[in-house]
């Protein structure tokens, strides 16, 4: 059998690999049988704590679950679960919902208190380091001296997780050797006893354990500070001449198309780059061959985090701005020279700087070390507008608009913030999580579980959507009832609850006289900056229920749809249920001054300020890049933004036609990515709504 | 005081010169090319552009200025008698007015330009200055460069030649680089495309080549004009001259701007031929690359 340079040709397949053929019946229970079992043996079990419960259902599917080895590829893995984790979790957590009190602010929608369980940053390099029988052993030998009842229960919820990791891999070796799955065997073998070696079973390990953590019902939302983490596999192989670079790169390609076709909407992050504590960059030789297999693979997952820094070389660089003025732009360029003064200003310990990585979107944490619960809740900060305009009495000036703004963003808040704090304080009843805890050193010294508190860092993400919207709204207050005086407070609040009508012209001034922010026009950035400082001062350091503190982000992701859906007419002359300004940009279409301006308004925010990340949205139209050296001049855009403080930023280009054209005529269209928000999609996925703010954008890029 | 006026003010302009650049389109030019595609910047005084497709007929303008009528819900204007105040296009909410000529100094140039400073460094960009012909108003010219190259910001003109030499003396301390145009090279066709023969505007380039300065040939390709391998194979004899060579740019046509001709009242003559193709900007580019020129596109 052919071993090399078959990527091509089984790509489709690879693509399809989870939609393949079924199980072989031989290979274990079906999935509603093994729910059966699982609830059956959960009510056996009734009494004991949760966090046993936990581990033993998931040895029951590890080690009974059907499971399927494909003969054409360079790893093993399929296995049939059916997600019972996650639907038991879901009970335990709408079971628990009732208890918590609810509070106008949040049956208002201006605050979403959550239980986030799901942006997490495994201990990466305890995984390859110590590998599945490594951190079993860990395990067993730490509960030899746990301090407590909590934490002997803990270290043997870990080893029977990872007992369990170890029985279903030699269970996908026996199917191997069944199938003649030549490839696979022997890193399985080797898996099975110790730890990897050899790229192909470090990247075989990462993938067993990616899905061991979301059989557990977390999702991995990075993976790691990649170039930097097998980076001594690469060379062990090639010194050794195990593989050639070649090989190397096919080996990456396979890896690669199983994060791709689980079709998790929202990608998997992948970092790239990053700058050691002497300033020097910490890319190496696998950064350039990733960069090239994202360039080959042209697919939308995994998406990368590009850690630049000063000294980041210019190729680099240059190489991820050709990928997105080619189209290929599930980059977000990430700004360490920002993120590591603002990771200290939070606490973090400058020996952990190395491992910052962006997870899920942009929302940044140390690997191993951090649970940033990156969504603990979610703020609409333009729906409180509606509430200003609720006060009999008009406000006199503008200082006092801007006063109650910031009372009632305080008072929502921290009415949302309360709410969190109260499910966070259940978290150990809900999700208890032995084979992620079981990556992170700290749980191993605290005898924690990640759900109570168990990871070095405990910190809590408020994603706060909307700056744009609320900050030209305030500009346009200031315009049109205390400047030029075109209609008094009140008139504003009957033209706004009446959604405009009969108001077109107010409407249109408001809309076309009141300055907006994104134009680096002070009018409007001065309000932008003063919300994003007043929010920033409410929610940053406040404790949270995990011996941690919340943290702002100043980002909506695609909620600047649902949460415009949901958001009544406002003073910047936006009807009811049109989409709020997304991330830390503009307002839909509203940054007429072109990309500079947008920019220089962008980088007058502090985002030392928004340790839950922040990142800006870039559209250029595709005439950019004709006849010009079109990834200078992207790189150029973003060594700008970074000089001047920004953190995060990331791309679109295309053209309003193109876009068009992809509506009517899908199938033609069926490459076409669009930067959703931290994640790529194909246009043609994207919901009508979606899609029709793509070519509103695209059409002011013009 | 020296004032420019300007037609319209362009950031992030990429095709101007090298770099992120921010482009000051000043008003007033000698030639009327035909396929002139910034008509707006051909008068050199002040004017209004009425966008009529824009207009939803409220009438604010015409409650201020008796320019503007409002008949059965349309729009009038009497261009004859407009001073070109701009006091109207503040009243229109619809965009549908817009103002070109504004007087700006040399200070208020150089504040627009300095905004986007950061880009220009990180970008190797700068300031261009276009029109219309600048060079029409070269006192300004030279006193926003001045301004500017005191914070060592990257300096381009682009010009149509067609000025008396005095005007390139006065901004040539202070330009890094020139965007010459070429139109053509028969001084009869090039009156018949553009109103005036190449006679200055070669001798111009021939003079200016020999200062040593940087220059960039615009050659903008209309088919049915000027893109006939004739035409191409003398441009190419004459360019070939210049020393130290220039690199030639070709521009494609295209025929967007009619709007904008209805709005300033200009009599339309756009020739109704279509963009260049790739394969035709590549043909065009070997024709002229025989003479041993570098041509980008």
């Amino acid at each position: 059998m052919e071993l090399w340079n078959t990527w091509d040709g089984v790509r489709e397949k690879l693509r399809d690999q989870y939609e393949l053929g079924p199980f072989a019946e031989d290979t274990g229970l079906p999935v509603e049988e093994l729910e059966q079992r699982v609830r059956k043996e959960l009510l056996t079990r009734s009494a004991e704590p949760r966090i046993r419960q936990r581990a033993a259902m998931f040895s029951f599917l590890l080690e009974n679950a059907r499971i399927r080895v494909d003969s054409f590829d360079w790893f093993a893995d399929h296995i049939a679960t059916g997600n019972i984790m996650w639907k038991i979790q879901d009970e335990w957590q709408r079971a628990a919902a009732p208890e918590i009190p609810s509070s106008p602010w949040v049956e208002r929608q201006v605050g979403y208190p959550r239980l986030d369980l799901s942006h997490t940053s495994p201990g990466w390099k305890n995984v390859l380091k110590y590998g599945i029988c490594g951190i079993r052993d860990r395990a067993l030998s730490a509960r030899e001296t746990a301090r407590d009842p909590e934490g002997k229960e803990f270290f043997a919820a870990v080893a029977t997780a990872y007992e369990a990791i170890r029985k279903y891999t030699l269970r996908l070796t026996a199917e191997a050797e069944r199938q003649g799955a030549v490839r696979v065997v022997n890193g399985l073998k080797n898996l099975a006893v110790r730890a990897p070696e050899t790229l192909q079973e470090a990247l075989q390990l990462a993938y067993l354990y990616n899905q061991a953590q979301e059989v557990e019902g977390e999702y991995v939302r990075t993976l790691g500070t990649f170039d930097r983490l097998y980076l001594e596999f690469f060379r062990h192989d090639l010194q050794r001449g195990i593989l050639t670079r070649d090989q190397a790169k096919e080996l990456l390609k396979f890896f690669f198309d199983k994060f791709a076709a689980l079709h998790f909407g929202a990608g998997h992050n992948l970092c790239l780059g990053g700058q050691h504590p002497d300033g020097s960059d910490a890319g190496n030789e696998l950064t350039e061959l990733v960069l090239e297999i994202f360039e080959e693979r042209k697919d939308l997952d995994p998406k990368l985090s590009l850690r630049l820094n000063r000294n980041t070389p210019e190729p680099v660089l240059r190489h991820a701005a050709r990928c997105v003025a080619a189209g290929i732009n599930a980059i977000v360029f990430t700004n360490d020279e920002a993120a590591y003064p603002m990771l200290l200003k939070h606490g973090k310990r400058p020996e952990d700087l190395l491992d910052f990585v962006p997870v899920g979107c942009y929302e940044p944490a140390i690997m191993g070390r951090e649970m940033c619960c990156s969504m603990s809740a979610l703020v609409n900060l333009a729906k409180i507008v509606e509430a200003l305009f609720e006060a009999d009495q008009p406000p006199r000036n503008m200082d006092e608009v801007m006063n109650r703004c910031r009372h009632l963003l305080a008072e929502a808040i921290a009415a949302t913030l309360e709410r969190t704090c109260q499910w966070e304080k259940r978290w150990p009843e809900i999700n208890p999580s032995p084979v992620l805890s079981g990556t992170m050193d700290a749980c191993f010294d605290r005898g924690r579980d990640v759900s109570h508190a168990g990871a070095y860092y405990n910190n809590s993400g408020v994603m706060c959507a909307g700056l744009g919207t609320l900050a030209d709204s305030l500009a346009a207050i200031e315009e049109l009832v205390y400047k030029r005086k075109l209609c008094t407070w009140e008139e504003l609040r009957t033209a706004l609850r009446a959604d405009w009508e009969g108001q077109e012209q107010l409407r249109q001034t408001a809309l076309k006289c009141a300055p907006k922010w994104g134009n680096n026009l002070a009018a409007a950035d001065d309000w932008a900056v003063a919300v994003a400082t007043a929010v920033a001062e409410i929610i940053n350091h406040t404790p949270n229920a995990r011996g941690g503190f919340f943290q702002m982000g100043c980002w909506s992701i695609d909620n600047a749809v649902t949460f415009g859906q949901i958001t009544g007419a406002t003073p910047d002359g936006r009807r009811r249920g049109m989409p709020l300004s997304k991330n830390t940009g503009a307002s839909l279409a509203a940054d007429v001054r072109g990309v500079t301006a947008l920019i220089n308004s962008a980088s007058k925010l502090d985002y030392t300020e928004f340790p839950d990340g922040s990142v800006i949205d870039v559209m250029l139209h595709p005439s950019v890049l004709r006849g010009t050296d079109g990834p200078g001049l992207i790189a150029a855009l973003i060594r700008t933004y970074f000089e001047r403080g920004g953190m995060f930023i990331h791309f679109n280009i295309f053209d309003a036609e193109t876009l068009k054209r992809a509506q009517q005529e899908p199938e033609k269209y069926r490459n076409l990515q669009v930067r959703v928000c931290g994640w790529n999609s194909r246009f043609i996925d994207l919901s009508p709504e979606m899609q029709e703010t793509f070519i509103v954008q695209a059409e002011a890029a013009k | 005081m020296t004032y420019g006026i300007l037609g319209d003010i362009k950031r992030f302009a990429v095709h101007d010169g090298p770099g992120i650049r921010t482009t000051l389109f000043l008003k007033g030019c000698p030639l009327h090319c035909r396929w002139c595609h910034n008509p707006e910047t051909i008068d050199a005084k002040p004017e209004l552009g009425v966008f009529l497709n824009k207009c939803v007929g409220c009438g604010a303008c015409a409650e201020i200025c008796r320019c503007h009528e409002i008949v059965d819900g349309k729009h009038i204007f009497h261009r004859d008698s407009c001073i070109a105040c701009g006091k109207c296009v503040e009243r229109c909410r619809f965009d549908a007015l817009e103002f070109y000529g504004r007087r700006v100094t040399v200070a208020e140039a150089v504040a627009e330009i300095l905004e986007d400073r950061p880009f220009y460094k990180t970008s190797g960009g700068g300031a261009t200055l276009s029109g219309g012909e600048p060079l029409l108003q070269p006192d300004f010219c030279a006193g926003v460069f001045q301004e500017l190259k005191r914070h060592e910001i990257h300096t381009a003109i682009e010009t149509c030649g067609e000025v008396p030499w005095g005007a390139f003396e006065k901004v040539l301390p202070w330009t890094d680089l020139f965007l010459y145009d070429f139109k053509h090279d028969d001084p009869d066709c090039h009156c018949r495309l553009t109103g005036r023969d190449n006679v200055r505007i070669k001798e111009n380039l021939l003079k200016l080549s020999q200062t040593g300065k940087a220059i960039e040939i615009h050659l903008p390709l209309i088919p049915g004009c000027n893109s006939d391998p004739e035409a191409l194979d003398a441009a190419g004899r004459f360019l070939k001259q210049l020393t130290p060579p220039a690199v030639v740019r070709l521009l494609p046509y295209h025929s967007l701007a009619h709007a904008k001709y209805a709005a300033v009242g200009r009599r339309d003559d756009l020739p109704d031929v279509p963009t260049p193709s790739p394969e035709m900007m590549a043909s065009c580019a070997a024709i002229l690359e025989r003479h041993g020129l570098e041509v980008r596109y």
